[in-house]
């Protein structure tokens, strides 16, 4: 009697998971999103070949000036222009987008995977660190902070940071003690490789995806909460950010008597966000593409 | 198994249209209210508590003075009434002040008020020592004794004569019953609303916490009567001037407002009325530090790198003033032409060149090897005006770092200590009609004989103003006053201890169905907010106060 063997077939490949920067060109959100982001790091690094105004140059025109051909988008009450303000902008966010993404991705592995690989008590006592600040509420403590006049650039990018290191650590430990148990590791360090070997070779291929959307998704919040802040007053007063724009403009008196508010607060409004949305959309479709989950599940 | 249906269609489109109909009934206000009378709404929130220690700044001072009341009052054209006092009489050498208080005065719990009250009420604010910013009424000054020489007689005897006593003690001091706060040792931080127990026309009915809305009715047993307006609410209304053009409000004030904001209440519907000088944004320095703060020279670059004009044009759309180094605006009836320091940067470099003050690294110049950089302490709300500030001097080498903070503590605490190097603050006045209208205002914000207080300049002492401050005080002739006010203008041009940097022109809009008449009161200490004796007679036809 001939015996019936099922052979289980690997699952058929999916091209994408095959490759994913084959799918990253033709994700029509990822490629809005880059290009949206990629004018505004123009429009950030060319902003003095963009205007040939000082942003805070209160004589760059008469107050209150309508658009024309010397002021794009008018001048706000104090004579500053507008678009000079809209583009030099775009600086504040990106340094944000970068300098608290970066940060708060450092910190996530420092108190997430770096306890998961030493373990015992110091992932212990790290991963209650953790829970601490997860319980913090982010946005009311950002207000206290800002209200309490800590509110110069610095301060606020590090309190940015620091909120988002925690749930980034969480998702990086829970990754890092996935890798520790995995079997080629083990292989790996019998088969002499070293502890940088083995972190080059498996724990960093292995993080970097998360890392990347972790970076993404956090430069996304901290370019909303860093606008939120200046426009509710509490962030940087002399800097020049999209925040600070909107919040001088909602300031003039009854702005919406008049039709300035089509010149000043929706070119700042749709910029915001458009950028935010842009930022959003490359994290959410980085995200199958990088996340080891989508690589080990089918 | 379905459920039941508890309507059928029919129903409940009939249901629907009946509830929207409700509802679009409900939300038309109805401000003249035919059954209990007319009913004003006003766009602000309570400005602390409505007692007279916690009832914060000018706002406070107007929603406090609804409860209570005060010997004298101001009506619409600045002339004292008799109020609590139907009558008071002054000694020939101005010391002694004998007011006969109406008979058959009430507080609103029904007790009789009586002379004991304002004996109480002058020892009581006297045991208090100054009270906490931004309260406006603090203990009056000089008061040698006060006693009753009767149920309804009152003699107050001061120290020295003092031209503004009457004005600005007798007609701003509140009256408080001595049944309520004897046993009360810390009235600032009193917040019970059964305290609230006044003389005043209307009853508070509704507070809702500090910045919350309020309901104040009318006392029908008020002594000069029924109050015309029924019913005052008040609510914190971000932008009242919207507001009012949404139908939200009865009245709404601005400063400095455009063509564009101003056009629609352009008709009948709309009353306007205006007020020159009601308002000032002085830019002071701090003289007790070290350096070029204290030096004259440096203050009087400052003020030539500053276009005052233009500040107007900018900031309150050319309705305004620039500001008077002798601080009197312009309007002011005291007002003496003095040196105005006119905008010349070329020449407040000059200046600074001259007083050894050398360009440094990155334009910004410097004092024995220390940056000429100071921080601006300011209001949040006066951000546009920091930035053309950061911009004027920085032209000059001048580098100031704003520190923008609400207005409270941060702003006010910080000021009245003295931990600032230049700051800005809202003073209210000093223009004709409103608050500080009285040069007097000059003694209190300059004299070094004075206590330090919130508005008044940090550390400036000159022995030739204060001599003329102390001889102004005195004097109860306008002619002799008036020269003196003069000098003290010219020697404050010349020292510069604070700059004011533009007068805007204030607004009141308000709808004519409701009151047709509105004023800013001349002379009224300490408020040009809404007089509460507009809200007791009404309207123009009724104007006449019943004494």
């Amino acid at each position: 009697m001939a015996a019936t063997v099922e052979v289980a077939l690997p699952p058929a490949v999916d091209d994408d998971r095959r490759a994913p920067h084959t799918r990253r060109r033709r994700s029509p959100l990822l490629a809005f999103g880059l290009v949206v982001l990629g004018v505004v790091v123009l429009m950030a690094v060319f902003a003095p070949l963009l205007t040939q105004y000082d942003p805070r140059d209160p004589a760059a025109g008469a107050a209150l000036e309508q658009p024309s051909a010397r002021h794009w988008l008018g001048t706000d009450q104090p004579g500053r222009d507008i678009f000079a303000q809209l583009v030099y902008g775009a600086r504040a966010s990106l340094v944000v987008a970068l300098v608290a993404g970066t940060l708060a991705m450092a910190g996530a592995l420092l108190l997430g995977v770096l306890p998961a690989l030493l373990g015992g008590a110091t992932d212990r006592a790290s991963n209650r660190l953790v829970v601490f600040l997860l319980a913090l509420p982010g946005a009311p403590l950002l207000v206290l902070i800002g209200s309490l006049g800590l509110n110069g650039r610095l301060p606020i990018l590090l309190v940015i940071a620091l909120l988002g290191a925690p749930p980034n650590a969480r998702i990086l430990r829970t990754q890092a003690l996935s890798l520790r148990q995995r079997g080629f590791i083990a292989a790996a360090q019998g088969f002499g490789g070293g502890p940088l070997y083995v972190l080059r070779h498996h724990y960093v291929p292995g993080l970097a995806p998360l890392i990347a959307v972790g970076f993404v998704n956090w430069a996304s919040v901290a370019v909303g909460l860093e606008a939120g802040l200046t426009f509710l007053g509490l962030g940087d007063p002399s800097g020049i950010s999209w925040g600070l724009m909107l919040n001088r403009a909602l300031a003039q008196q009854s702005i919406y008597f008049s039709p300035m508010w089509i010149w000043w607060v929706l070119p700042v409004g749709l910029t915001l966000t458009i950028t935010l949305l842009a930022l959003t959309v490359v994290g959410v479709a980085l995200e199958p593409a990088f996340n080891p989950r989508s690589h080990t599940s089918s | 198994m379905t459920e039941p249906m508890l309507l059928d269609r029919r129903q409940f489109l009939l249901a629907s249209l009946g509830g929207m109909g409700a509802l679009v009934l409900g939300s038309c206000t109805q401000t003249v209210d035919q059954g209990t009378g007319l009913t004003v709404r006003l766009p602000q929130g309570a400005t602390g508590f409505p007692s007279p220690w916690a009832s914060n700044a000018d706002i406070g001072y107007a929603q406090m003075s609804l409860l209570y009341d005060t010997l004298l009052w101001r009506d619409g054209s600045g002339e004292l009434l008799p109020w609590l006092a139907q009558r008071y009489q002054s000694s020939a050498d101005h010391l002694t002040y004998t007011f006969e208080l109406r008979e058959n005065l009430r507080w609103s719990d029904g007790r009789p008020l009586t002379a004991d009250d304002v004996v109480f009420t002058f020892d009581y604010y006297a045991a208090q020592g100054t009270l906490p910013p931004p309260v406006i009424i603090q203990p009056p000054q000089g008061i040698a004794n006060v006693a009753a020489r009767g149920p309804s007689t009152v003699e107050i005897t001061l120290t020295r004569p003092h031209n503004t006593f009457v004005g600005q003690v007798a007609a701003a001091l509140p009256i408080v019953p001595k049944h309520v706060w004897a046993s009360i040792n810390d009235p600032v931080g009193v917040d019970d609303l059964k305290k609230l127990v006044g003389s005043g026309a209307y009853r508070l009915r509704e507070y809702n916490g500090d910045g919350g809305a309020m309901l104040y009715t009318a006392r029908d047993d008020f002594f000069l009567g029924a109050p015309f307006v029924k019913r005052i609410e008040e609510r914190a209304i971000e932008d009242p001037i919207a507001a009012l053009a949404a139908g939200q409000t009865d009245a709404g004030r601005g400063v400095g407002l455009r063509a564009d904001t101003l056009a629609p209440f352009a008709n009948d519907t709309f009353g306007k009325i205006t007020e020159q000088g009601a308002s000032t944004l002085p830019l002071y320095w701090n003289l007790n530090k070290e350096g070029p703060l204290s030096d004259v020279r440096f203050r009087r670059a400052c003020a030539m790198a500053i276009d005052r004009r233009d500040l107007v044009n900018r900031l309150a759309a050319g309705r305004g003033l620039p500001g008077n180094p002798g601080f009197l605006s312009p309007a002011n009836p005291f007002f003496a032409p003095v040196r105005q320091y006119d905008f010349d940067v070329p020449g407040a470099g000059a200046l600074l060149d001259a007083a050894g003050y050398r360009m440094g690294p990155g334009g910004i110049r410097q004092d024995r090897g220390q940056p000429l950089s100071f921080e601006l302490l300011i209001s949040n709300a006066e951000a546009p005006l920091s930035e053309i500030l950061v911009g004027s001097l920085r032209r000059v080498g001048v580098e100031l770092r704003p520190t923008a903070v609400e207005i409270g503590p941060q702003l006010f605490g910080n000021k009245l200590i003295g931990k600032y190097d230049m700051a800005v603050l809202f003073f209210p006045g000093p223009g004709p009609g409103g608050p500080n209208t009285d040069p007097d205002v000059l003694r209190v914000l300059f004299s070094s004989k004075v206590e330090p207080s919130l508005q008044a300049a940090t550390a400036y002492a000159s022995p030739a103003f204060d001599d003329l401050a102390e001889k102004q005080r005195l004097a109860f002739d306008d002619g002799e006053r008036k020269a003196l006010v003069a000098q003290m203008q010219q020697i404050l041009a010349d020292d510069l201890p604070m700059l004011p940097l533009f007068y805007p022109e204030t607004v009141v809009l308000f709808r004519t169905q409701v009151l047709d008449e509105w004023y800013f009161t001349p002379g009224q200490f300490p408020t040009l907010q809404d007089n509460k004796q507009l809200f007791i007679t009404g309207r123009r036809t009724g104007t006449t106060i019943r004494s």
